[in-house]
């Protein structure tokens, strides 16, 4: 039983430790300012169009889905309401986190996977570079500053969505959805909104760096490590939604 | 005769990987001006060997010492300035597949961050290098673009662009022809001579040791030529690598009289294992 959880723990151990010196070595020199500019690049311009899709469908859907329900309340005009809620609070986090891990958390895997078992983060380390300082840490800090840029815009393009969809097709008018989704809103949404995809970014980008740092076996570890880092990235995101979720609602009520 | 310096020495490492040890208990000395030729199948531990020496691998147990100091203490940024005296090639390479011939081959001297060569410099010596493995013309080239003997020559001569004292050469024709690894071979053989660098060299190839045994490169001719055999071997050593530990110790004429069928197994071209290596 103790041997069973003996490697998980090892695992979350080392992604903490992996954690611990990359956030050490954003104040260690040198800084690769080019590498977190091309990270950033990367993850936020590279995600935006797959972000903005998704964005925009997930914000319709709920329009569409919500109206039916609200309706049979008599209460149809708060469409709007439910979906800013829905989306600030929940789904524009999870989904964009879902999505850059998705993009990114097996880019990151299989990128520095390969750079593994082809020996170059071995070489690296042998002509004096910090593996962690160089891809690490760059990759870590980009995904932190895109994430929540991403998760707003994914806010944004999903209750626009939901306006289409209301004004098209729900019969509500675009002053009533607008004030219904702006009141819904309070400060405490905005801050779980934000936090949430702050809190997946270490996720995505420090698992996607863990699995790759630690390939073996070949190209065919490449490609299990980029499986892994996918599959633990996005479980990590729903079971951290949740915890998040609890402190946010513990703290209104 | 005042003792050679001490350049690498083993003291009882162990190196386990989940409990399975890679390196087992061992112990060597190698002193400066020392070739050393590391025989043994995939996966009787040459690599790790290898990967302990620069510090990569930390041994479970026992001492490494280089240039005869304890490391068992180094940070990883005091082994940064230890490594830069050593010169590697790796195995599979480790050329940066992001960066230039010329960019790769320059590393370690960009990257040398105490004292580092004014960029005029740097590019001299990075042509130099690349001009000694033949490979002049490939400067704004990419590691993709190369063949597998040509990438093996770049990693040659970043492992020798910072004038190390001692280079460790990881199965260095693995995977490659016999004509490719002829090739390999002689350019280790000339680097050893020309700068009189302390050599150790991983190989599943017995050929590639006697090469290295019996053949030394002519400053004067510029030509490989037989070692004078009164002069001794090139001061060349072999060891058989056997899961972990030394099977057999000796000079050339040791091991070619040793009666161990496993070491004896290693000195019969054995074709079929070309391109099989771990
Ligand atoms: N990073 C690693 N993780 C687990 N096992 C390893 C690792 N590196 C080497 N080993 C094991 O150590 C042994 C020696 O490997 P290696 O030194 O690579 O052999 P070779 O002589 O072919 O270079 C092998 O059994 C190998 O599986
Ligand atoms: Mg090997």
């Amino acid at each position: 039983m103790l041997d069973f959880l003996k490697g998980p723990v090892q695992a979350v151990q080392d992604v903490f430790i992996l954690g611990g010196k990359a956030i050490g070595n954003i104040v260690r020199r040198p800084f690769y300012w080019t590498d977190l500019f091309i990270q950033m690049d990367i993850i936020g311009v590279g995600s935006l169009p797959i972000v903005i899709l998704t964005g925009f469908f997930s914000g319709a859907v709920m329009a569409l889905q919500m109206s039916n329900a609200l309706a049979t309340y008599g209460a149809k005009e708060q469409t709007g309401m439910v979906v800013s809620i829905t989306l600030v609070r929940e789904l524009g986090p999870a989904l964009t986190a879902l999505m850059v891990a998705g993009r990114n958390a097996s880019g990151m895997a299989s990128e520095l996977g390969s750079m593994r078992v082809t020996e170059q983060i071995d070489a690296m380390r042998a002509l004096g570079t910090d593996p962690i300082q160089k891809l690490v840490t760059p990759r870590m800090l980009a995904t932190a500053f895109t994430l929540p840029l991403l998760t707003v815009i994914a806010d944004f393009v999903g209750i626009f969505g939901g306006y289409l969809v209301a004004i098209s097709t729900l019969g509500i008018t675009g002053p009533q959805f607008w004030t219904t989704a702006w009141q819904a809103l309070d400060y405490s949404d905005i801050a779980q909104g934000l936090v949430k995809p702050f809190v997946f970014s270490f996720a995505i980008s420090l698992i996607g760096c863990y699995y790759g740092l630690n390939t073996t076996g070949g190209t065919q570890g490449v490609g299990r490590a980029t499986t892994q880092a996918v599959v633990v990235a996005s479980v990590l995101i729903f079971v951290l939604t949740f915890f998040i979720t609890k402190i946010f609602v513990g703290r209104v009520y | 005769m005042a003792e050679r310096r001490p350049i690498l020495e083993f003291e009882n490492v162990t190196v386990s990987f989940a409990g399975a040890p890679a390196l087992d208990n061992l112990s060597f000395l190698v002193r400066e001006g020392d070739s050393r030729i590391i025989l043994g199948a995939a996966g009787s531990g040459k690599s790790v060997l290898m990967k302990t020496a620069l510090g990569l691998l930390k041994p479970d147990r026992g001492r490494v010492k280089v240039f005869g100091e304890d490391t068992s203490h180094l940070s990883e940024t005091q082994w940064f300035a230890v490594r830069r005296k050593l010169g590697v090639l790796f195995q599979e390479g480790g050329l940066f597949d992001s960066l230039t011939i010329e960019e790769n081959v320059a590393y370690p001297l960009e990257n040398n961050r105490v004292n580092r060569p004014s960029s005029e410099e740097i590019f001299e010596r990075t042509k130099e290098a690349l001009e000694f493995v033949e490979l002049g013309e490939t400067l704004d080239k990419v590691p993709s673009e190369l063949s597998g003997g040509m990438r093996r020559r770049v990693g040659i001569a970043r492992a020798m662009v910072t004038n190390p004292t001692l280079t460790l050469y990881d199965s260095p024709t693995a995977g490659l022809d016999p004509i490719t690894s002829y090739t390999i071979v002689a350019l280790i053989a000339k680097e050893r001579c020309v700068h009189n660098t302390t050599t150790m060299i991983a190989t599943h190839r017995y050929q590639d040791g006697h090469f290295l045994a019996n053949y030394t490169y002519n400053d004067k001719t510029h030509r490989i030529e037989p070692v004078n055999r009164d002069g001794g071997d090139a001061g060349t050593r072999f060891w058989v690598l056997r899961s972990g530990h030394f099977a057999f110790e000796g000079t050339q004429s040791e091991l070619e009289e040793t009666r161990d069928p496993y070491v004896r197994n290693f000195m019969k071209p054995r074709m079929k294992t070309y391109g099989k290596q771990e």
